[in-house]
């Protein structure tokens, strides 16, 4: 594996642990989070922190480690949840976010400076067991003056100068952190104090080591330096925990360390000789070249189970000077010594010294290993064992993996179909067999398109934080509400559903809600309300947005739209098609453009990607109340149904989504308009005809409308129109194949499909076929 | 020391388990992994005896790293099992938290891939 393609698994794992922490957040903000959701949060951001070392990223790494500081007090509890806490707590995810899209190369680096010295400050009152929050600094520039105000404020002090800003608090929840606060406050202070004793003593710890290693080199310094001296003696937990002094003896040789002497005194009378313990002291010269820390390093293992000391030489060590502490004992005469018999011990230290702690280290074997292993530790709730299984049960698919399966999986779908249709021909149309391949194969279509849909909730989850943006930008309040986060959609979908749904809520905020005191003169509450919504509705996913704002002024977008040109001057218009015209382009109400929705792009760029993921958008919009925009998209973009009709000598499919009914018409329904335009007399609105022979450049077609069938069709940018065709021959699934991948786009085409007898059909665009034959043929029908 | 070292290496990151293996099998040891304390204890009931040495991280779903360490040292078989903490905690206090849980030792990320070598080493034989 490369170093990329494991730097791309962190990259997903960050995705993961963002969705994880912002919803933990959520939870935290909404009061509904636990003790597992603040872990969870802590976790993800520890993740992301650890995999932000692992791979350089350190102003990443830097980021996450403040807020994981923070973090860790709150799940600790010596941080209180509280209002202000959570804004900070979400601002910094925000930044975390924008800091994980920089070193994916999708955005700039954040301007994390601020934020960073908010989580420093927050973290260094928690350790010093200040009140953090009492004030709720991070709320907003407006809030500051009151922090000032009462800096040693109470928060419930805090929340009146706050209200009176016209700021959103949750008195009944600040009672309860309250409440809790007062029943913590006494544990919280214990535990400050205790935090404060750890720094102190780990300060002094630090102080005095810095000391030590700073006067060693001097005294290297000053005289001259011949080397080391290392004397250790192993304590008794020196061989616990599955540690091996020898084998850190045998790496300070392979550093060129000698042995120059070993204190076996320690050794007790072989009755009192524990095999767990260890008794022998060494010395060993180290060769000058050989750095201090580099000593140290061996024994950083056991620091607390050895007494080390380090010594500089001031002068060369002779080996003469190679020493042996006998133990002062009776010789053993027992049978069945241990191999560690200290009076064994023969005098070339350097060769043997190693082998006598290994003896001794050697723990008595195990008498059987037993054949029932413990039972592990059972997780400590079923949520977080909820949570582990449905992290466990994933599997990582690559996309074009998945693309591929379900390509073939369309194959199959026409395949079958094609067998169907031989079968049929044979007069085998209804065998058992044929009837149960047909119910597989469906299966098996259905469940791979459903591992390509996903959740709408990753494009929803984006959402709270835009609002939150927008309600800083503008001042505005917004009460945002969702559901329906898991209905399934396409993967293709959901990712290309944020672009427009961005824009849709940041026009709903921008131009639909109003100002606080605007909403208060015109009695509704001050903040804002938005919903957000997902559905599936008969073989569609509706997804809508309400606002409870001024609605859509007509007056307004409709003299705008004069003013533009894109309405003549006297037109009459419904009200539903004056509020269709914010889709027109070039079309912006806002009389100053602010920065929110006014950037160059307007509604109409979200109707063309709404259209372009084969899905349609509306309006409704109540001036006063409110507006809902509705947007209806497709489940998938690989398979779609329609309606297969032939015209002369072509066989094309039309897509069933344009279809609203198909008809043989009356001869007195029909009225021609000079030479070539028909239109259709359908229950009194007229429709204009397309001959799709002459759009298809087919041969042989029904000339007149009586002998043809008329498919009404429903379009994007010129509403109603009729299609001609000969004759409808099968409605049914089919699977788009893309052939801008070896042509060039043509108008009226969009893609190809092939038909239960392997012939290739082309899939209509319905929308351009019948904007380019209105192009010909002038628009005066279209209205 | 020719023979292959066979470590255990317990993170819930994908991508620190894909640079552990990497690292790791690049010099030479044998890599088997786990993705949090109860995969891991799951996995040395079956495999324990194949095992030379266990690198775990801290902080973990499931079970953490000194839940795992605590609950090994209480079986038989790996209380003399050499079990090195991967964590990007470094104070002293998790420190000796790890070593009262029975760490062998703690190796601090981002690890260095050599050191983590010489680390492994200077606790297998």
């Amino acid at each position: 594996m490369t170093n990329d393609e494991i730097q791309n698994i962190f990259f997903l794992e960050c995705e993961e642990a963002l969705g994880q922490a912002e919803e933990g957040l959520l939870a935290c903000r909404s009061g509904t989070a636990d003790a597992d959701t603040v872990n969870g949060i802590f976790r993800a951001v520890h993740s992301i922190k650890g995999g932000a070392g692992a791979f350089s990223f350190t102003l990443l790494q830097a980021f996450t480690h403040k807020f994981e500081t923070v973090l860790s007090y709150v799940r600790d509890g010596e941080l209180g949840l509280s209002e202000g806490l959570n804004t900070l707590m979400l601002r910094a995810f925000d930044i975390l976010a924008d800091h994980v899209a920089a070193v994916r190369g999708e955005g700039n680096l954040p301007d994390d400076a601020a934020i960073s010295a908010q989580l420093e400050e927050v973290a260094e009152k928690a350790a010093a067991g200040l009140p953090v929050f009492d004030a709720p600094t991070a709320a907003s520039n407006a809030t500051e003056e009151a922090a000032e105000e009462a800096p040693s404020a109470t928060a419930e002090e805090a929340a009146a100068p706050a209200d009176d800003l016209g700021l959103d608090f949750d008195l009944d929840a600040m009672m309860g952190d309250l409440a809790v606060d007062e029943a913590e406050a006494a544990a919280m202070e214990a535990a400050a104090a205790e935090v404060e004793r750890n720094m102190e003593e780990q300060e002094a710890a630090r102080a005095a080591k810095a000391e030590a290693r700073d006067t060693a080199p001097v005294a290297a310094a000053t005289g001259e330096h011949h080397g080391w001296r290392v004397s250790v003696r192993f304590l008794d937990g020196a061989l616990g925990n599955g540690s091996e002094p020898l084998l850190m003896l045998r790496e300070l040789e392979e550093m060129g360390a000698v042995c120059i002497a070993t204190d076996a005194s320690n050794i007790p009378a072989l009755d009192a000789l524990d095999v767990e313990k260890a008794y022998l002291s060494w010395t060993f010269f180290a060769p000058p070249h050989v750095s201090k820390d580099a000593i140290e390093e061996v024994f950083d293992f056991i620091g607390d189970e050895c007494d080390l000391a380090i010594d500089s030489l001031s002068t060369p060590i002779a080996r003469e000077g190679v020493e042996i502490s006998m133990p002062k004992i009776a010789p053993v005469k027992a049978k069945g010594q241990p191999k560690a018999e200290p009076a064994a011990l023969p005098a070339e230290v350097d060769a043997v010294a190693p082998q006598a702690p290994a003896a001794a280290a050697t723990p008595a074997a195990p008498a059987a290993v037993p054949a029932v292993v413990d039972t592990p530790v059972a997780p400590a709730t079923p949520a977080a064992a909820r949570t582990a299984n449905s992290v466990g049960q994933t599997v990582r698919v690559d996309l074009a993996k998945l693309d591929k399966l379900i390509d073939t999986v369309g194959e199959l779908v026409i395949a079958q179909a094609m067998m169907a249709q031989r079968l049929a021909s044979h007069g085998l149309n209804s065998i058992d067999e044929m009837g149960m391949l047909d119910l597989l194969t469906r299966d098996i279509q259905e469940s791979t398109m459903s591992i390509r849909a996903q959740p709408i909730g990753s494009v929803f989850s984006r959402v709270p934080r835009i609002v939150r943006e927008l309600e800083a930008d503008t001042g505005k309040r917004v009460q945002l509400t969702m559901s329906g986060e898991a209905t399934e959609l396409d993967k293709t979908v959901v990712e290309r559903l944020g672009e427009p749904l961005t824009h849709l809520i940041r026009n709903a905020v921008d131009h639909g809600i109003e100002k606080p005191d605007v909403r208060l003169v015109n009695g509704k509450p001050a903040e804002g309300k938005l919903h957000l919504s997902a559905e599936q509705r008969s073989g569609r996913i509706v997804i809508s947005l309400s606002d409870d704002g001024a609605g859509i002024n007509r007056e307004v977008v409709l003299k705008k739209a004069i003013e533009k040109g894109l309405v003549a001057p006297g037109t009459q218009l419904s009200n539903e098609e004056i509020d269709h015209l914010i889709f027109a382009p070039g079309f912006s109400t806002a009389a100053t453009v602010s920065n929110i929705s006014g950037r160059g792009v307007g509604m109409d760029v979200v109707r063309q990607n709404v259209k372009d993921l084969g899905g349609r958008i509306s309006i409704e919009s109540h001036p006063g109340k409110g507006c809902t925009f509705t947007l209806a998209l497709p489940l998938t973009l690989a398979i779609a149904d329609g309606m297969i009709v032939t015209v002369g000598d072509q066989t094309v499919v039309i897509p069933l989504t344009h279809v609203l009914e198909s008809l043989r018409p009356e001869q007195a329904e029909v009225q021609h308009i000079g030479k070539d335009l028909m239109v259709l007399n359908n229950r009194g609105k007229f429709l204009p005809i397309v001959r799709l022979d002459h759009a298809v450049g087919a041969l042989g077609a029904a000339d007149t409308a009586q002998d043809a069938v008329l498919i009404v069709v429903d379009t994007e940018s010129h509403g109603q129109a009729v299609l001609m065709v000969d004759s409808i021959v099968d409605q049914r699934q089919f699977v788009i194949k893309s052939l801008e991948a070896h042509y060039q786009p043509v108008i009226g085409v969009a893609g190809a499909t092939i038909l239960g007898d392997g012939k290739v059909a082309l899939i209509l665009d319905v929308d351009s076929l019948v904007a380019d034959n209105f192009a010909h043929h002038g628009s005066a029908l279209a209205a | 020391m020719s023979e292959t070292i066979r470590v255990l290496t317990v993170d819930d990151s994908a991508s620190m388990r894909a640079l552990l293996r990497s690292a790791l099998s690049s010099r030479g040891y044998q890599v088997s992994q786990a993705e949090d304390g109860v995969a891991a204890l799951e996995w040395l009931a079956d495999n324990g005896s194949d095992i030379d040495v266990i690198v775990t991280d801290i902080n973990m779903p499931r079970m953490d790293g000194f839940g795992l360490i605590e609950a090994l040292r209480g079986q038989s078989r790996f209380r003399d099992c050499p079990i090195l903490v991967l964590s990007t905690e470094s104070s002293d206090e998790k420190k000796a938290r790890a070593r009262s849980a029975g760490a062998t030792g703690w190796i601090v990320k981002p690890f260095d891939a050599d050191k983590l070598d010489t680390a492994l080493r200077r606790v297998t034989h």
